[in-house]
């Protein structure tokens, strides 16, 4: 363990956050887009609450439900051996839930931009929902798709009150960057706070640089 | 054969009403379909594609049932095989011409299908550029052979000539006639200007209030028009009744020492003769 560890932490949590909540918010977004259900709105709102609610309530709720004591944390645990309160798996699954709204947002707009058409010529032509999602739809929101992993990655690596609660910043494993930088702080070792900062600055930036990039470029083409 | 009848309760311009589509198209026709806009054109061939769902309604294509209210049946768009071409086109900007054409193509067929089609539609040098890259009227195109690759049961086609100039417009109506043509298609036409149209479709219906008017059917033993007695006139010791609709204007004659009923507005039923221009 150096004191690099918390930011290799704070990536590897990014990146699993990232990853499931892409396969996951594909068909949520999917689903809010061209869904004619009554309780979409329900829907809409349940999933933009960690936008407003502060993250420790979140927090607070999550160790509640996922504690082994409750219900649904003993059964995981019974059944799976799937702990989540103060391990990195837990992180993964908090962090997924804090971010949410930031993956499936952009993504339903990407859908919604489409113009209706596309999708219907694809039906008309035979083919499944599924065959034009991945054909039809997927290829042409490729901004909305990076929009949206990027936002979820730096919302992910940005995250504090939420990672405090339900990971205990245990060293080595559930310790990341953001979290690291405040006890650096407070035991005024203002050396190690600075280096850690000041990798979060620039890997932030470069990664918002990455994106813009590609963006600009995809929108010169077409 | 296809036979359509539909009902559905539409928002028009003028407030709520209601949309009742009774029509028969013959195999290989072409038929247009004119009206407003507003007047329900575009939701009569989302109905038909199975894209909207009518309030009642029965299509019969052939010997299939594609949908039956009463009979609660409903085939989906994906096995409708209706061929579309939308009003924006609907082309998708990730794939080139070649791509479109592939993609459009069922596992029963084979590639020339598509060459053949890209070279009737005169597309064939532009095989591997994107809709971006094209011009309005290549796009129209695109759609246009896009929507016959499978060979469509029926080709549906939404204001095609709306966004185009005359001059590319007379050369897609050339295009759509050959492929109307030489892939023996049954087509259905949409469109709010259909004077390019007269003389080239075998049948024209006009949308209006919620009904079908029919005007002119080519495809009928007895050609017959709908007319409208716009003037009428004493001339001596005759009558003389004006009539016109889109198409036909004339007069007839009667003798005033016979009673007649005519009004102005009424409606006149009259035979026609297709003539030529000698």
């Amino acid at each position: 363990m150096t004191a690099l560890t918390p930011i290799l932490i704070t990536l590897k949590l990014a990146f699993f956050a990232t990853l499931i909540l892409l396969a996951v918010g594909l068909p949520l977004a999917y689903w809010l887009a061209y869904t004619r259900q009554k309780w979409r709105p329900m829907v809409e709102a349940i999933i933009s609450l960690p936008i407003v609610l502060p993250p420790t309530v979140l927090g607070f709720y999550l160790l509640l439900i996922l504690s082994p004591n409750s219900g649904l944390g003993n059964w995981l645990d019974d059944l799976m051996g799937l702990r989540f309160v103060f391990t990195f798996e837990g992180l993964v699954l908090a962090s997924m839930i804090y971010s949410l709204p930031f993956m499936v947002h952009p993504l339903q707009a990407g859908l919604i931009g489409i113009p209706r058409s596309l999708r219907e010529a694809s039906i008309l032509l035979g083919k499944s929902t599924w065959t034009t999602f991945w054909r039809v739809l997927v290829p042409n929101m490729k901004p909305a798709i990076v929009t949206a992993i990027v936002l979820t990655f730096a919302h992910t690596i940005g995250e504090f009150g939420l990672v405090l609660m339900i990971g205990g910043s245990i060293p080595g494993v559930t310790k990341v960057a953001s979290i690291a930088i405040y006890e650096e702080v407070e035991a005024l070792n203002y050396s190690a706070a600075h280096i850690l900062s000041g990798i979060l600055v620039v890997l932030s930036f470069f990664i918002l640089l990455v994106i813009f990039i590609i963006n600009s470029r995809y929108r010169r083409r077409s | 054969m296809i036979q359509v009848e539909l009902h559905k309760v539409l928002l028009g311009p003028k407030g709520q009403f209601d949309l009742e589509i009774s029509t028969r198209l013959q195999k290989g026709s072409m038929t247009v379909l004119f009206g407003e806009s507003g007047a329900g054109k575009t939701t009569t061939l989302r109905m038909i594609a199975g894209l909207t769902s009518p309030d009642q309604g029965k299509i019969y294509v052939d010997d299939a049932v594609w949908l039956d209210t009463d009979g609660k049946q409903w085939l989906r768009p994906q096995e409708r095989k209706v061929g579309m071409v939308f009003q924006d086109y609907g082309l998708f900007p990730n794939m080139t011409i070649r791509q479109h054409m592939e993609y459009a193509l069922s596992e029963s067929q084979n590639e020339e299908d598509i060459d053949r089609i890209l070279e009737v539609m005169e597309l064939s040098g532009l095989e591997d550029r994107r809709p971006g890259a094209l011009s309005g009227g290549q796009q129209q195109r695109v759609a246009l052979a896009r929507a016959i690759v499978q060979k469509p049961k029926l080709l549906l086609l939404d204001e095609p000539f709306s966004a185009l100039d005359l001059r590319i417009k007379t050369k897609l109506i050339d295009h759509l006639l050959r492929v109307h043509d030489e892939f023996e298609l049954t087509t259905l036409l949409v469109t709010h200007d259909y004077r390019d149209l007269v003389g080239l479709a075998d049948q024209i219906l006009e949308l209006n209030e919620g009904r079908v008017e029919k005007h002119l059917d080519y495809t009928a033993s007895e050609l017959s028009t709908t007319v409208t007695i716009s003037a009428i006139k004493r001339e001596g010791d005759q009558i003389v009744v004006y009539y016109e609709n889109e198409f036909h204007s004339g007069r007839l004659t009667h003798f005033s020492h016979e009673k007649h009923d005519f009004r102005i507005g009424d409606r006149l039923k009259i035979g026609i003769l297709p003539i030529t221009d000698a």
